[in-house]
């Protein structure tokens, strides 16, 4: 979004930049990223594995592995604060507190070896430096707020099912009412029926402390149901922004069409779906120009030249391609 | 129907089912009861209980003081005023041996605890920061592991001189690399996991970390490993004694008792084979029982 105006926001990401080194070549895992996101809206971080979601959402938490990074450049202005530059001892004031994260796979984001209501707890102790009998008390206040029985408080990870695990480590994300919840694939290694408890339980918390989103997912279902806006992210840079109704209804970027495509229509019986041919670039390797290129097929000679720079379709609604204006269009998908 | 209804209502309310402790690999109780299931393991669990209460109960019980010199009755052969016969000065053998099994065991015990408290250390530490300390403290581990054990504990007995206290420092410092590196090893798989991410998440400090959420995770194949070189650690004891750089003479220690009776081996071969088949009794006992306990920790191995 280079040509947007500068946001008043929550969160405000620029030009964020993130390589990894893999031996002798930097790995280009995020090639400048910007959005904004203001207080108590959701926003979806929707690409494929690889496209450097994660590695956006470590770099907002500041927890990326340190002899990994070679370099991370650009903005992240959490409050008007670049949260990039501060100290490390400011910055934990922030993390778990004001921003908080939810992880991938509940069976593992636990410590195996201590109760849930002790993991809770101890997030609590941490920032609000309250006693272990009130940070015990709330504790069991949050597992109850995500639907847990106070009896199961005492018991350890194992004792719980998939979904129940998540709601704990929801429990935890929300223990401190952070301003800013990143959620990385939530559900991702939940069954589908858990999968709607969880966005549901998502959701009503976003309600009740009017907690910002980000949530990182590449199931178009899932940002249907609870996010404002979407960023599509390919091969570390955004590829077209807007708001739900914009990119679900029209995509316009041919990677987002395609995964639109890829998607099966409950309204129409299809036989086969149609995927986007090729794999993602290798990030070591990032060809010029549009990155999507060799994938695409509406590619033309232009599109190798220089950095493909974002263009405005819409009011709000952004995409990096040189012939956005020719491809916007109704979708067929319905979710 | 109304009648349905109101038999519905007598019904009692359903009580959650009660989880059955027992069955729940890892817990005290299942642990406890798959050890039992063993034969062996409950034969060396009696046997060690056993010398463990004659050895306390040995200076109210006994007839002869484990120390009380009877010169008309050296080396006498055993009878049933001296069950294990007498040594080189007419001490009671069946006294001493009682008495002596504390300071086997104690030493190897406390040498356990001491190599398992530094070596916890010195592996959580490698094994959480990496790099440069962690090269630097392996390698040190390395040089110390390059000797047998027991030629290690040689040195350091030697160099710190004889005694109770000497021992157990020196074979702790003999046994340390081994719990070093088990450690080590756990941090480095655990250091990777996602729960260590979100700890960081939620902002726990980096010793917290190690403390609270490593160590616990990573100390469970130390519980066997300490089952079994409590036995060595016993073992390496007597072999010190027995070379002279350990426990000293008067105290009964078994391997001190071999050594100084192994001059009259062959007039009074009891005087070396008693302590020799306690120290065997012993180490054999732990070894049933490390065993047992390192199936019953595996949840792999299923009934």
């Amino acid at each position: 979004m280079d040509n947007s105006e500068k946001g008043t926001g929550l969160l405000s990401v620029r030009d964020l930049v993130v390589k990894y080194t893999s031996g002798g070549d930097p790995v280009h895992a995020v090639n400048g990223i910007s959005f904004d996101l203001a207080a108590g809206k959701a926003l979806g971080l929707v690409g494929e594995t690889g496209a450097g979601k994660t590695t956006i959402a470590k770099t907002i938490m500041r927890i990326l592995p340190d002899h990994a990074v070679k370099a991370v450049e650009g903005q992240v202005s959490f409050k008007g604060e670049n949260i990039l530059q501060i100290p490390e001892s400011s910055m934990r004031k922030l993390r778990g507190k004001n921003i908080s994260m939810i992880f991938q796979d509940p069976m593992t984001a636990l410590n195996p070896v201590k109760t849930v209501s002790d993991q809770i707890a101890e997030s609590i102790g941490l920032h609000q430096g309250v006693n272990k009998k009130r940070a015990y008390e709330k504790a069991v206040e949050l597992l109850k707020k995500v639907g847990i029985s106070e009896d199961r408080a005492k018991e350890y990870p194992h004792q719980f099912s998939g979904g129940m695990k998540q709601r704990v480590v929801i429990a935890i994300a929300i223990a401190c009412n952070p301003e800013l919840l990143i959620a990385d694939e939530p559900t991702t290694a939940l069954d589908v029926t858990i999968q709607a408890q969880v966005l549901e339980l998502i959701t009503e918390i976003r309600r009740d402390l009017n907690t910002s989103l980000i949530l990182i997912t590449h199931d178009l279902g899932v940002v249907a149901e609870i996010c404002d806006s979407v960023a599509v992210v390919y091969a570390g840079q955004i590829v077209e922004s807007g708001s739900l109704e914009d990119i679900f209804d029209h995509p316009t970027h041919p990677y987002t069409q395609g995964l639109f495509a890829a998607v099966p229509d409950m309204y129409q019986d299809v036989d086969r779906l149609s995927p986007i041919d090729g794999m993602p670039p290798d990030p070591m390797n990032i060809p010029n120009g549009c990155s999507f290129r060799p994938r695409c097929s509406h590619a033309a000679d232009g599109c190798g030249e220089g950095a493909i720079s974002m263009t405005q379709v819409k009011d709000g609604h952004f995409c990096r391609c040189c012939k956005a204006e020719k491809l916007g269009g109704e979708s067929s998908c319905r979710l | 129907m109304l009648k349905l209804r109101k038999v519905v209502m007598a019904m009692p309310k359903q009580q959650p089912e009660r989880y059955d402790k027992s069955k729940k690999p890892g817990s005290l109780p299942y642990i406890w009861k798959r050890i039992s299931r063993n034969p062996g393991a409950m034969i060396g669990f009696s046997l060690l209980c056993l010398i463990i209460i004659l050895s306390f109960l040995s200076p109210y019980i006994m007839k002869y003081d484990y120390s009380a010199v009877n010169m008309s009755e050296r080396g006498a052969t055993p009878s049933w005023e001296h069950p294990f016969g007498t040594d080189e000065l007419g001490r009671d053998i069946l006294s001493r041996v009682l008495y002596g099994a504390r300071y086997t065991l104690g030493i190897g015990v406390g040498a356990v605890i001491i190599a398992a408290t530094f070596g916890m250390l010195i592996g959580a530490i490698s094994g959480f920061f990496g790099g440069k300390l962690d090269t630097l403290l392996m390698r040190a581990l390395d040089i110390l592991q390059s000797f047998p054990g027991l030629v290690l504990a040689i040195a350091v007995a030697t160099a710190l001189g004889t005694g109770l206290v000497h021992s157990i420092i020196a074979i702790g410092i003999a046994f340390m690399p081994i719990f070093a590196r088990l450690i080590r090893a756990n941090m480095l798989s655990i250091r990777g996991s996602e729960f260590i991410e979100a700890a960081v998440v939620i902002n726990c400090s980096t010793p917290r970390i190690i403390r609270r959420h490593m160590i616990p995770n990573a100390v469970s194949p130390l519980i066997v490993q300490i089952s079994l070189l409590i036995a060595q650690a016993g073992l390496t004891a007597s072999t010190l004694s027995f070379l002279g750089l350990g426990v000293q003479e008067p105290t009964p220690e078994w391997g001190s008792m071999i050594a100084s009776a192994r001059s009259f081996i062959r007039e009074s071969p009891h005087m070396v084979f008693i302590p020799g088949l306690f120290i065997m009794i012993t180490v054999l006992s732990l070894n049933l029982l490390g065993d047992a306990i390192r199936d019953a920790l595996d949840p792999r191995l299923k009934d």
